[in-house]
């Protein structure tokens, strides 16, 4: 019963992937690129507009002196504009026009642009790929935003079906319980307090529906989560709160976090506000005092340490896989050899800009380096040793997009982790106020019982199925592209990218 | 009819609980003597205030109601929007108003079978937007959109959807009425009985609930603007069409006056000043028919042209507005006689120096429902009564081209026999005599309008009279009409003076007002408020405590969106308050705690969203 | 172990509302005074108006962080969210609008700006962006110095440090030991770039005396011998009165009342020396030099003949000053004195002093890190008591925060508590680098992750040689 998906699989079994289903904001408004302007003082309300707009941008309500609001986020934008239905060529009176819409403006950062906000949300909604470089890469000047693919132009195994690429991942390279995954990632850590129970719970039946994973971060492991055991991750982390042997016996895979990519070197951050009664009691700590994680692991300062570590997991729950977390310092190589040798099965390296719940400013942009140069320096290392293929190398923080993700295997990683692309499909605009008052004004990274309403577990479930099912959709497109047929022959296959800091002269563009 | 004592009050009050809310303050009372028609010596005819105001929230608490008025022989006025004018809603003797308001659920949709129940005190704009995601909507509605279910039944049954659709009576499964014994009846359509209650303004029972045959939403309406020289060759081509075998939704006409306002209130000459009808089809196949039919015959309109009457349907009243008091005469003819009739009557108008508007819905092979209305202006009140007798006389017009006015209510009571014959009205006399052997059925018109002063000034009011009456008056009419309305210089006129005069009482903003809605306050109603003002503005008595009502307003606007003449309402609450605030201060801690009340409310944030699909 | 150094701060809220990142434009046409966005705004952006509730009043604005929930519950779409022009046009390309926004957060509450999801920023950058610091794990441990389970040291020595001592028979030091002052902190005040006016030099000393640091200080300008133990002269123009001989005499109170005096370099610059050291041996001096093409050989030169402190500068923007590469940064210019310092084997003798362009907490580490033992700075301290650098002071014109009408005390607290903020900052950063002293911090270039080093490292073998960083966001 336990591993009914697990056993499925191995006779050879396809299960029928999720389903996809339409799952707008939760707001009653939503965000777009466009504004459709009307004229006021032109218009006559004739409800031309009404009668020509096929999407309901424009509605000549009964009884109504004048035609309504139009209705921007239902707007196409400019591909309406060589359409028979395109309502600025049907105004009799020349009152329409289509413009850039001003709060579209202002979402955003450099590392997340409001298109691949506004796209992420798109994907969540319908679950299809997006196409079109404004999707694929952000405006950071760096790392995966100057990384693109080089697609051969013969080659392409336009031929295949796409159910018969292969998108899953093994997870363990080494000798014991087999446990593979059907996408090549799966759902960071995310710590009850941080988040609310429903995005635990919504992030648990979207692993659980793609057969993956998702993680509970270090703060305890809730009952109501029992029902996807089988699909989650507990983390032992240096607060070690809500550890217990019950909980890591649960588990098909022990998470150790050794340090966060957005906060390396320091502990995790719950401030007071966070801690309310039901997650102090989680955390078997006092309500409203603000919990700093400790840093590091006070009882590992060597490998050997840490092997003590690994083996208590193993004495604990024998058939669980170890997976190691790990920041990006200069010599995370040689972590990794050490963690290979301590005997965990994955390495999991999570860079500097990634996602957190609250973080100093300063350790976010300044501590440890970006994934993109912890990935080949940790493959290439464990290749040299000749271990790459004994060990899963996980990568994680700071990838934004399907792009992003296949850009990382293809530095060298076997699969990534998933984070605040969970959270942006949930809603998230990424205004950082993850830890103020509150929380999450977006219901989100907040367990105050008003704002945690804003979400379902049935509707943030969805959107994060949709959301994987758009990210698997563009990987097959990428690996057919690239004449592939499996996720894993992407791995390390760094001569399929360009970096377009290395492009010389006049191939520039 | 007795009155109704204090003590009867009380034992109302125990008797409903919270079933009902009671009122009886003495600008609520006016404020339900009067409809949309501006009659200034309806007070002096009859006991138009009435003594209690009642508004069920249930069935039960009506039938509570009817059992003690039938005991205690109170006369009962049922009221649903109030947008008739001939005063089928105003009380004649007192008695108690039921307001249906609060009866306005939706009670039951039966998908399969596309068929609505609905309680009497639902609006058409409601069930419509209920309808609105379930891809389904009504066959025909009044062109008062915001009017409710009952009211429709009661009064008219002619409306938009009507050349389709036929008679509202043909478009409703079934109706349940409740008699004055207190028995609960479900009249089918088959059954003989049903036709009574259509028309006969409540006389013979209280209509509860309505299940309403639904149609498939139609994909978009595809509306014709055609002009034409003359109203012959508007029938002709009607009858030609009809003929064709085409079957349109919809079939409207207005002439050349009413386009001619159109272009004044457009600011630009977009439409022809002539005949014109605009055809709606809801259907392709037809819309094809009758395209083709239609390439050889008259002049066609740009379509948006055709599309901004078609959603002017519903504001008939709207370039009425702005200083003036619209007086409006409505009749069913047959088709043939149309264009005399029209011919007629403005050689009539030419007499009293008035300018006539004419609309028409044609509601079937050969049927019109002709609404003829002109300008007034209460405020010169000898030219306003004047004005007013043009009326019946338009009415007696139409009855001698086989006419019969629409409705009757109190002061089309007169024409009862040319609505009903003889045998019919017997028939209906009977009825009325069985199921309310006390008459507490809206008593004192319909049959006959009985007035005070032991029914002397209501002779006039009896048919054979009044017949003799209406032959007299257009031999008088150029004497009668010498002060002829003056151009009334309207410059200085604060937006408050021009809104109150304008406003035509259609009650419209009453159904999109968040602040009647949740307050359920009848003196938070927008056009209730504009009474207030009117009250102030003629420097009549204003009680503190219903001026203070008046500051219970978001200022939100909504009630603009549905005005039918598209008033400035926010300046004139703005104003309103203003001149109230002198006379009696601001009521600081009641807006609050109305403030806190509207964003408590579940009501008010359903409604606010709902705004918006 | 010394005594453990903390820096009380206390809330200082602005004296004007802070330039915000968001403008709210509320469409008073389409708004219904539904008060949605009322309840649905966690940080009191949208209000009712307190006279008529019925109406809303103006958003305020610089509340607002961003999270658009009022633009997606409007139900009439009446609200906009924008960004704001004034914010963007806070500050030039270097002094960014978010580091006039964090110094002042920090100002006002004395916290370290802490948020949740990630960085948000471009990837790397020029100057100090183009940095990483390396952090510790497993084989080297971290220290929890923030929480204060762990005691880690930020005092800095200003003085000359002797190679090696020498002990007698009973080991006594029989060395001579020259001079040496410490501050608990790594930074200074230099002297403000404009804005002069009594109550923010009052302010200034009064903070500059609480944390226990210097502020340099143009005696003809402002001098209060209240905060002496805390005021550094800065002595220009010395060699032009050096021919009237005694030109230090003038001084000569001065620089017996204080710890440390600096004077600018120019050639005769060691007989300056040389004569200070006549009126008063225990003073420490410190020299300016302006980064520039020849800094290098200045700083060998003074550095050989003894000096105590070199006092580094850069423009204030962190470019250097006199150099034909006009891009050169101080973080690159430091990187390269002090290896050659190194080199010379006489780096740890002489303190290094830096400023211009730092801006930052993690400026002030990464500056320690290329090479300098202490930091000076300018701009951040006018910030932090509101101004908005518009320049306007430098054509007469009204400053719009009034800085002259500023009250000292409350001047102090609000340099108290950026100071507080950003050493708290640098405790995060040497924790994390399992570090206990500032002082190991001093040129550890290991813990530097630059850039161009990382990209070839990596890259080069990927996508070949001669890779370009061109690191420019349009965003």
């Amino acid at each position: 019963m336990r591993r009914s998906t697990q056993f499925l699989e191995r006779e050879g079994h396809t299960i029928s992937n999720p389903v996809i289903k339409f799952a707008p904001s939760n707001f009653p408004k939503d965000i777009c690129e466009v504004e459709v302007i009307r004229d006021v003082t032109k218009c006559i309300s004739c409800g031309m507009c009404a009668a020509v707009c096929p999407f309901g941008v424009h509605e000549r309500k009964t009884g109504y002196n004048r035609v309504s609001k139009p209705l921007s986020y239902l707007c196409i934008g400019d591909a309406c504009k060589d359409q028979p239905f395109y309502c600025v060529d049907h105004c009799p009176k020349k009152a329409l026009s289509v413009g850039q819409n001003q709060n579209y403006i202002s979402i955003g950062d450099s590392r997340w642009t409001r298109d691949l906000i506004l796209g992420t949300w798109k994907q969540a909604e319908k679950g299809l790929p997006l196409h079109g470089l404004k999707y694929e890469i952000g405006n950071s000047g760096g790392g995966f935003d100057r990384l693109f693919f080089k697609f051969p132009k013969e080659g392409r195994t336009e031929a295949i079906e796409n159910d018969a690429i292969n998108t899953e991942l093994e997870l363990n390279k080494r000798e014991g319980r087999k446990i593979s995954i059907r996408v090549p990632f799966y759902g960071g850590g995310m710590s009850f307090g941080s988040v609310s129970l429903k995005v635990m719970l919504a992030r648990a039946k979207a692993a659980r529906a793609w057969g993956t994973f998702t993680c509970t971060g270090e703060g305890g492991y809730p009952e109501a989560l029992k029902p996807y055991d089988d699909n989650m991750i507990t983390q032992v982390a240096t607060g070690l709160f809500g550890v217990s042997e019950e909980s890591l016996q649960r588990v098909r895979i022990v998470e150790f976090k050794y340090a966060q990519g957005a906060k390396p070197g320091l502990g995790g951050h719950l401030l007071g506000d966070k801690v309310t009664a039901e997650v102090a009691r989680m955390r078997e700590a006092v309500a409203g005092s603000s919990l700093f994680s400790p840093f590091p692991f006070h009882s590992v300062y060597s490998v050997e340490d840490h092997k003590k570590h690994v083996d208590w997991i193993k004495e604990i729950n024998p058939d669980a896989l170890v997976s190691v977390k790990v920041s990006t310092p200069s010599d995370v190589d040689m972590v990794a050899v050490g963690i290979y040798y301590a005997g965990a099965h994955i390495i999991h390296l999570d860079g500097s800009y990634g996602g957190t719940g609250a973080a100093p400013d300063i350790a976010k942009k300044n501590i440890a380096m970006p994934i993109e140069y912890a990935i080949p320096m940790v493959h290439e290392f464990l290749k040299e040793e000749g271990i790459r293929d004994k060990i899963t190398v996980i990568a994680s923080g700071g990838i934004r997009t399907a792009y992003d993700a296949a850009k990382a295997i293809a530095l060298g990683a076997d699969g990534i982790v998933i984070g605040t692309a969970d959270l942006v499909a949930l809603g998230c605009v990424r205004c950082g106020c993850c830890e103020s008052n509150r929380g999450c004004p977006r219901g989100i990274a907040t367990t105050d019982p008003e704002l945690s309403e804003i979400i379902t577990v049935e509707w943030g479930a969805q959107r994060i199925i949709n959301l994987y099912a758009a990210w698997r959709s563009t990987l097959i497109d990428i690996l057919k592209q690239l004449g592939m047929q499996s996720i894993t022959e992407l791995v390390g296959r760094h001569d399929c990218l360009i970096n377009a800091d290395y492009i010389k002269g006049k191939e520039t563009g | 009819m007795r009155g109704i004592s204090k003590a009867l009050k009380i034992k109302l009050e125990v008797l409903l609980g919270n079933d009902a809310k009671l009122s009886d303050g003495a600008f609520e009372r006016e404020l339900y003597s009067m409809d949309i028609g501006v009659i200034p010596f309806s007070r002096l005819l009859f006991k138009t205030l009435p003594d209690l105001i009642i508004r069920p929230k249930n069935i039960e608490a009506l039938k509570k109601i009817i059992k003690v008025a039938d005991e205690e022989q109170i006369a009962l006025f049922p009221r649903g929007l109030g947008s008739s004018g001939l005063g089928g809603v105003i009380p004649t003797v007192g008695g108690i108003v039921l307001d249906f308001s609060s009866l306005n659920e939706i009670d039951e949709l039966d998908r399969e079978n596309r068929m609505i129940t609905v309680q009497a005190g639902a609006r058409w704009s409601d069930i419509e937007k209920f309808l609105r995601t379930e891809e389904l909507a009504m066959r025909a509605y009044p062109s008062s959109f915001f009017s409710t279910v009952g009211g429709w039944i009661a009064t008219g049954g002619y409306g938009i959807g009507s050349f389709k659709f036929g008679h509202l009576q043909s478009q409703i499964e079934a109706i349940e009425v409740l008699f004055p014994s207190g028995e609960v009846k479900s009249i089918k359509q088959d059954d003989e009985a049903f036709s009574r209650f259509f028309g006969t303004e409540g006389q013979f029972g209280i209509i509860l609930t309505a299940t309403l045959r639904l149609r498939t939403k139609p994909i978009k309406s595809m509306p014709h603007l055609i002009y034409f020289e003359c109203v012959e060759a508007v029938v002709t081509f009607i009858k030609d069409m009809i003929n064709a075998g085409i079957e349109p939704y919809h079939i409207k006409y207005v002439d050349s006056a009413y386009l001619e306002k159109t272009n004044k209130l457009l600011e630009e000459k977009l439409f022809r000043e002539r005949d014109a009808i605009v055809v709606t089809f809801e259907d392709a196949a037809e819309d094809q028919k009758f395209l083709s039919f239609a390439a050889k015959q008259g002049i066609h309109a740009d379509e948006y042209l055709a599309r901004y009457l078609w959603h002017e349907r519903l504001f008939s009243m709207k370039r009425k507005g702005h200083g003036s008091t619209p007086l409006a005469c409505e009749i069913i003819l047959p088709l043939e006689n149309f264009a005399p009739y029209l011919n007629r009557i403005s050689q009539m108008a030419a007499r009293f120096k008035v300018r006539l508007n004419v609309e028409s819905h044609i509601i079937g092979k050969d049927d019109a429902l002709v609404l003829v209305h002109y300008d007034s202006d209460v405020r010169e009140l000898r030219t306003y009564l004047a004005h007013l007798t043009l009326i019946p006389l338009l009415t007696r017009l139409g009855t001698t081209f086989r006419g019969t006015p629409y409705g009757l209510g109190i002061w089309n009571a007169p024409f009862i026999h040319d609505k009903f014959d003889r045998q019919m009205l017997r028939c209906y006399k009977a009825y009325k005599h069985e199921v309310d052997p006390h008459n507490i059925l809206n008593p004192g018109k319909f049959f006959a309008a009985r007035t005070k002063w032991a029914n002397i000034p209501g002779m006039l009011l009896n048919p054979a009279v009044f017949r003799l009456i209406t032959r007299m008056v257009p031999v008088f009419s150029p004497i009668i009409a010498q002060p002829i309305l003056k151009e009334k210089s309207t410059k200085d006129e604060t937006a408050l003076e021009k809104t109150v005069y304008s406003c035509v009482k259609c009650g419209n903003c009453a159904a999109n007002c968040p602040a009647y809605l949740v307050t359920q306050d009848e003196l938070l109603n927008p056009k209730n408020k504009l009474y207030l003002a009117k009250k102030l503005l003629e420097e009549e008595e204003i009680a503190k405590i219903d001026a203070e009502k008046v500051f219970l307003c978001l200022h939100c606007g909504m009630c603009r969106d549905v005005c039918q003449n598209d008033l400035d309402l926010l300046t004139a609450w703005s104003e309103l308050e203003k001149r109230l605030e002198d006379r009696f201060g601001k009521p600081e801690k009641a807006i609050r705690n109305f403030v806190s009340a509207m964003e408590e409310s579940e009501d008010y944030w359903r409604f606010i969203y709902a705004q918006k699909v | 172990m010394p005594k453990k150094y903390s820096i009380e701060r206390v809330l200082a809220p602005s004296r004007f509302p802070p330039v915000g990142k968001f403008v709210i434009e509320r469409n008073e046409k389409e708004c219904i005074h539904c008060g949605r966005c009322t309840l649905v705004c966690l940080y009191g952006v949208h209000k009712r108006r307190e006279d008529d509730p019925r109406f809303m009043s103006e958003p305020v604005n610089h509340l607002c962080k961003g999270c658009f929930r009022c633009i997606q519950e409007c139900p009439q779409e009446a609200l906009t969210i924008k960004n704001n022009d004034n914010y963007l046009l806070l500050g030039d390309s270097y002094w960014s609008p978010e580091i006039f926004s964090k110094i002042w957060y920090q100002a006002e509450t004395g916290s370290i700006p802490v948020s949740g999801a990630g960085y948000t920023g471009p990837f790397s950058g020029e100057g100090f962006d183009s940095m990483w610091t390396d952090m510790s794990e497993i084989v080297r441990p971290t220290r929890d110095g923030i929480h204060g389970r762990e005691y880690i040291s930020t005092s800095v020595d200003f003085g000359r440090k002797v190679p090696i001592l020498t002990f007698d028979t009973k080991g006594k030091i029989i060395s001579p030991l020259p001079q040496i002052c410490s501050i608990p902190m790594p930074i200074i005040f230099d002297v403000i770039p404009f804005g002069y006016s009594k109550n923010i030099y009052e302010a200034l000393a009064k903070a500059a005396s609480f944390l226990g640091t210097f502020m340099l200080i143009d005696p003809a300008e402002w001098f209060n011998s209240k905060y002496r133990a805390s005021l550094v002269p800065l002595l220009t123009d010395l060699s032009k009165n050096w021919n009237q001989k005694f030109g230090l005499l003038e001084f000569e109170g001065l620089i017996k009342k204080c710890k440390m005096v600096e004077v600018a370099y120019d050639r005769e610059v060691l007989k300056v020396i040389e004569e200070i050291k006549k009126i008063s041996t225990e003073t420490i001096i410190s020299v300016r030099v302006s980064f520039g093409d020849t800094t290098t050989k200045i700083v060998e030169e003074l550095a050989f003949a003894g000096a105590e402190v070199i006092h580094l500068c850069a423009d204030i923007n962190g470019k250097v000053i006199d150099s034909f590469d006009e891009q050169r940064f101080v973080k690159d210019a430091i990187l390269d004195t002090h290896k050659l310092l190194v080199d010379h084997k006489i780096r740890d003798e002489v303190t290094l002093m830096l400023s211009g362009g730092i801006a930052m907490a993690e400026h002030v580490a990464k500056a320690i890190i290329c090479g300098a033992d202490v930091t000076a700075i300018d701009l951040p301290l006018l910030i932090a008591l509101e101004c908005r650098y518009c320049k306007r002071c430098h054509d007469g014109l009204s400053c719009p925060v009034e800085l002259k009408a500023l009250n000292p005390d409350y001047g102090a607290q609000r340099i108290i508590n950026l100071m507080g903020a950003w050493r708290d900052q640098l405790l995060e950063v040497l924790g994390a680098m399992g570090l206990r002293d500032v002082r190991r911090l001093r040129g550890e270039v290991g813990r530097a992750i630059l850039y161009e080093d990382v990209q070839h490292e990596t890259f080069d073998t990927i996508f070949g040689e001669g890779g370009t960083h061109n690191i420019k966001s349009s965003y």
